[in-house]
């Protein structure tokens, strides 16, 4: 230990290099999770607009509970999402702001049709879509 | 004939001439232009408007698709250099204003 010690005292630029290894695999370790939690945030919100998309010719059934109860798993899940994103990246926490912004106007769009069309739905995965993998694009980098 | 241009010709009012043909010239313009997203964009926005057209999605569903586009869009021409901004919101935010405000509403209305 003593030995390390002395190694750091005398050589300040070995001292910066372990510092800045250091740092550079904690953000090499950070990465992969923050991926995981986008991914799992688009999963969920492409799920959302599936699960309420009208199938042709049959009536949707509507259970306000089992929606509210959804609406509410999946916001947590935003929050989370932002709270766990540290406030030097603040793209990405603003980034995970708007899709919280875009699943809670679909939630209030769900809410008052009910079902949505299955042109809908395929317009708006496919924007989802845009929206998420500009993200993990972002944190990929 | 384009199924856009179909869609814009069943617009018989001739006091939004103007909005139809300047419409169909900023999509024509997006789909041409080279960055990724403001293609996508006027793809999507063109898909869109013949869908109204179609009657197989509603207005309501149009409003969502626009104003979750405009969060998008705003995003990404604030990440433009400054020059190219002004056209990258020309190509994205104020075309899906257009379609919202002068061409959707008239497509619902037939």
């Amino acid at each position: 230990m003593l030995k390390y010690s002395r190694l750091f005292l005398t050589s300040p630029i070995v001292a910066i290099c372990t510092v800045a290894l250091f740092l550079c695999s904690c953000a090499t370790f950070t990465e992969p999770s923050s991926q995981v939690t986008v991914q799992q945030l688009k999963d969920a919100h492409l799920a959302f607009i599936n699960h309420y998309t009208c199938a042709q010719g049959t009536s949707p059934t509507w259970d306000q509970a089992s929606f509210d109860k959804e609406v509410a798993d999946i916001t947590r899940q935003f929050t989370d999402a932002e709270a766990a994103v540290s406030k030097t990246v603040p793209a990405r926490k603003q980034f995970i702001r708007n899709s919280a912004n875009l699943f809670r106007r679909d939630a209030a769009l769900v809410q008052k049709q009910h079902c949505l069309s299955p042109s809908f739905a395929a317009n708006k995965k496919k924007q989802l879509q845009q929206n998420y993998d500009l993200l993990l694009q972002q944190t990929s980098m | 004939m384009s199924k856009l241009q179909d869609a814009l010709d069943k617009i018989k009012d001739p006091t939004v001439d103007d909005a139809k043909i300047q419409f169909a010239q900023l999509i024509s313009d997006g789909k041409a232009a080279s960055a990724a997203f403001i293609n996508s964009s006027a793809e999507q926005l063109e898909q869109w408007t013949i869908d109204v057209s179609e009657k197989t999605m509603t207005q309501d569903e149009f409003d969502n698709l626009v104003s979750a586009q405009t969060i998008l869009a705003k995003n990404f021409v604030a990440s433009q250099a400054l020059a190219a901004q002004k056209r990258a919101e020309e190509l994205t935010i104020k075309t899906a204003e257009l379609a919202a405000t002068k061409i959707v509403p008239l497509l619902i209305a037939l």
